[in-house]
This record gives C-alpha cells, sequence and structure tokens, in this order.
C-alpha cells in the first residue's frame, strides 16, 4: 500500500503557510487567543485541547499556521508535528503526526521496533461566544480522527483497533483582571474517546468519557504560566494508563511565534512507570 | 503524580497569596488621577490616529471633542470625580461599521500606549477589563444581535 509521506505533507503545508501568509498578515485577533499547538494537532495547551480556533483570523479572515513539539521522559520522547488552517474564527482543521519512540521498551526486550507513529486529522468548530468578550466564554466542538500506523503492534498490546475517533465539547474563558490584576484563561474539555495512551497504544472498540482542564495566568500579555490535567481512561488490561498533568510557561512575542515548555508527570506508559520529563513547542502562525 | 500536583497547588496558592496582599488602591489614583488619564488618552488617540490601517476614521474625527470624551469617560469609569455626558457607544459608533479586528487594534493601541507611559500590567488589565464590556455596543455586528429585528420574525412562514 502506498503511504503518503505527512511529514512532507506537514511542512509542505506550512512553507505554503509562509509564501502566501502576507496576505492575511493583517489579522485582528488579540495575542495569545490563538493557544499553542497540542500534541493532537489542534489549538490548545501542550497536552490538554482547548475551545480557542488556532490562528488570529477574524471574521472573513483566514489563517495558517504549523507546530512541531517534543516530550522527553526517562523512557519515552514523543514527537508531534502539525498544521492547521482556519478561518473566521470559526473553523479549524488539522492534520498532525505524532511518532513515539520506545527506547524503554527496546531496552527491556519487550518489542524490536524503535517507534510508532499515528496520523491525527481534527476538525473544531466555534459554537457561540468569544474567549475574551462573551461573559460565559467560547464553546468548541470537535472531532479527531486518529489512525495508529503499527496495527500489528496495537493488536500485540491487546486493543480492539489501531484506528478511532475522539469527539470534544470544549469552555474557554479569558477572565479579565482576575486574581492580582491578571489575566487568566481557563479551559475545560469533556471527550467522548476510544484511545488508549492516545491511540499510541490502540483504541478500544467503544468509547469512555474522560476530562482535560487548564488553568494559565498572564503574567503580563506575552508570557503566561499555567498547568494542566487530563484525565486518562485505563481500559487496557494488561497495560496500566495514568492521568497526565503538567507545568507550562509559554510565551507569545508577537503574533507569528508562540514557544511553551513544560514539566511533565504522565505516569506509566507501556508498563514503565514513573513516567516524568520534559515538554517543549513552538508554533508559527501566519 | 503527587509531586506534582502538590507543586502546582503550592504555586498557584503562593501566588493567590501574592496577589491578595497587594495594597489596594483605586484604579482613578493608580491611573494618575486627572493628567494621568489625560496623557494616556493623548497616547492611545495619537496611536490610533498614526494607524493607516483605520484609513480616514481618526483623521476626519474630531479629535478634541473625542479626547475629552474619553478623558471623562475614563475618569467616570475609573471611580474618578467626573460625570460622562457624551453620546453612548452605540451612538458615538454607528455608521463606523467597527469591525473586531479595528476593535482589536484599538484595545492594543489603548495596551501599548499605557506601557509606553510605564502603567503596570496591573493597571492596565484593570482599565482594560472595565472597556471590554464595551464592546458589544461598539461593534457593528456582534453573534448575538444587540436588537431585535425590526420586523416581526415569521419563522414557520405562518403570517400573511
Ligand atoms: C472600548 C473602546 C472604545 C471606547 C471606550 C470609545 C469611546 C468613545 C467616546 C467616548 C467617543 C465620543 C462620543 C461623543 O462624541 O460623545 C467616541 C467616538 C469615536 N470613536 Fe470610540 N471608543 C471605543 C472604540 C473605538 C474604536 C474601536 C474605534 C475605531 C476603530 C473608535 C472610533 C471612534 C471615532 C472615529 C469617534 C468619533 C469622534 C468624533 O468625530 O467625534 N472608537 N469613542
Amino acid at each position: 500500500m502506498p503511504v503518503p509521506n505527512f511529514t512532507t505533507a506537514i511542512c509542505t503545508f506550512a512553507m505554503c503557510a509562509a509564501c502566501v501568509g502576507n496576505a492575511w498578515a493583517d489579522s485582528g485577533a488579540l495575542l495569545a487567543t490563538s493557544g499553542l499547538r497540542s500534541i493532537e494537532g489542534s489549538a490548545g495547551g501542550g497536552l490538554t485541547t482547548w475551545a480557542l480556533i488556532a490562528g488570529h483570523a477574524e471574521q472573513g479572515e483566514y489563517a495558517l499556521g504549523a507546530g512541531i513539539s517534543r516530550a522527553v521522559t526517562d523512557g519515552f520522547a514523543l514527537t508531534s508535528a502539525s498544521a492547521y488552517w482556519s478561518q473566521g474564527n470559526r473553523l479549524e482543521v488539522s492534520i498532525g503526526r505524532q511518532s513515539l519512540d520506545l527506547d524503554a521498551l527496546v531496552e527491556i526486550g519487550a518489542t524490536d521496533r524503535t517507534a510508532v507513529a499515528m496520523d491525527l486529522y481534527g476538525v473544531k468548530y466555534r459554537l457561540a461566544g468569544d474567549p475574551v468578550y462573551a461573559s460565559f466564554g467560547q464553546f468548541s466542538l470537535g472531532a479527531v480522527y486518529k489512525n495508529n500506523r503499527d496495527a500489528a503492534l496495537v493488536r500485540t498490546i491487546g486493543a480492539d483497533r489501531a484506528s478511532g475517533i475522539d469527539a470534544y465539547l470544549a469552555w474557554s474563558k479569558m477572565w479579565l483582571d482576575g486574581p492580582g490584576h491578571r489575566n487568566w484563561l481557563l479551559n475545560l474539555t469533556l471527550r467522548a474517546t476510544q484511545a488508549h495512551q492516545l491511540g499510541l497504544t490502540g483504541f478500544d472498540d467503544n468509547h469512555t468519557l474522560s476530562a482535560e482542564g487548564a488553568v494559565g495566568v498572564f503574567l503580563n500579555p506575552n508570557w503566561v504560566v499555567g498547568a494542566e490535567y487530563r484525565n486518562k481512561p485505563d481500559r487496557l488490561p494488561n497495560v496500566a494508563e495514568d492521568d497526565w498533568a503538567d507545568l507550562y510557561l509559554a510565551w507569545f512575542p508577537n503574533k507569528r511565534w508562540a514557544v511553551a515548555v513544560a514539566y511533565l508527570d504522565l505516569g506509566s506508559i507501556g508498563g514503565v512507570d514513573d513516567q516524568h520529563g520534559w515538554f517543549a513547542s513552538v508554533q508559527y502562525n501566519d | 503524580m503527587i509531586s506534582l500536583r502538590i507543586c502546582a497547588l503550592t504555586g498557584f496558592a503562593l501566588l493567590l497569596l501574592a496577589c491578595a496582599t497587594t495594597p489596594k488602591e483605586g484604579l482613578y489614583q493608580a491611573l494618575g488621577e486627572g493628567p494621568g488619564i489625560a496623557s494616556l488618552v493623548n497616547e492611545a488617540v495619537h496611536r490610533s490616529h498614526a494607524d493607516p490601517r483605520f484609513g480616514e476614521l481618526f483623521s476626519e474625527a474630531d479629535l478634541d471633542n473625542l479626547r475629552s470624551q474619553l478623558n471623562s469617560q475614563i475618569c467616570e469609569l475609573a471611580d474618578g470625580p467626573c460625570v460622562y455626558e457624551g453620546l453612548s457607544m452605540a451612538e458615538a459608533h454607528s455608521g463606523m461599521q467597527i469591525s473586531r479586528a479595528e476593535f482589536n487594534w484599538f484595545v492594543e493601541h489603548t495596551r501599548d500606549a499605557m506601557t509606553a507611559l510605564g502603567y503596570s500590567v496591573g493597571t492596565q488589565n484593570r482599565l482594560l477589563a472595565r472597556l471590554a464590556p464595551m464592546r458589544a455596543e461598539i461593534l457593528s455586528d456582534t453573534d448575538m444581535p444587540a436588537q431585535m429585528p425590526e420586523e416581526p420574525v415569521d419563522p414557520l412562514g405562518m403570517g400573511d
């Protein structure tokens, strides 16, 4: 079966974004309302998805962008690359690719594969509101189709399927002049998912509900510190899965670039306990 | 897991504590009272006037009137000893077709003006949070229409 090269696709997408970008460079939305690239390709923090629509496009404008992130724990490393197109602060479409290095499992002889890869295709639609100006914040509905490219490995682990769909309802609210006379960003997402460990260890036939949330405080318009928490299903009989948490620091120097670093606590992954580590992500908006 | 959660909670608790102990100063005082507000209004209007993205909007406007109205409006908004007697925000901006993008540029000029004049981030946030609720009246169109349509709505086509 011919396998399209997704990394190339994402790079091409990003380069196109860069060349046609000037037409859209004057976008009106406020700094940092684009969010970051989550590891699953949609606008969010790092581990969690937010209701924000990627890019700074307002009515009648388009936005394009791309990002890459890497999470490194004691035993694993996850690289996530993604690109998005968004329209009028209403609709976000994203494609992404994750690649997980399995160093810890190779070491203990659990597998001879060095990596497992997954493709992600997402859409997010702003239902109502505005994160800054609506008193009730912004609500968005989204879905991500994920396809694990290593069906054989997924079966060995004991998962039902190699692909699945997440559907989620997300809420984001910027609390202007909150505690400390700072602006605070609050996010809450309710997700129906089939995935085990995002889908990197496969998918269940049935959906289950999980929740994720993030808070951040804007030290000033360019710097945000915060924390994320992601509830994870734990449905594979032989491999435990834990909730994820992180503390992050994000920098929005201008509307084009966003950079974040985080300290991760990912619990048990693939039978290897206590996975702590570091996360870094860069996003380019057009 | 526990270590990180404890760390996160402590961090936020400390932050809240730091906030709670910030001395309380009225916004009007924090803005530097009348003279402070006047320089802020001058700077924000100057930056908007100089921004070509607004086209002729500000060069055709009566800037002296705009500045003096903004002075008393912000003074009143900041709990200062003034009464704003100008137009309502809907009246003042009707017919200008102000877009969300334009509104955001105006907010950014106001923030940049405050940064340039040395106001703290906290003071900037306090003022901008009081200006933000006016957006719905100023925009030419929002998600939710400010007024009901003039004509009676007849979604089922039962009328006439
Ligand atoms: C929170 C935001 C804003 C506030 C508090 C505000 C306040 C005011 C006030 C007090 C006036 C004078 C009303 C009067 O004459 O009685 C005014 C007029 C005006 N505003 Fe705004 N405004 C805001 C946003 C904007 C934006 C986003 C634009 C354009 C992009 C704008 C453009 C103008 C113009 C052109 C005038 C007319 C000046 C004249 O010819 O008299 N304003 N505004």
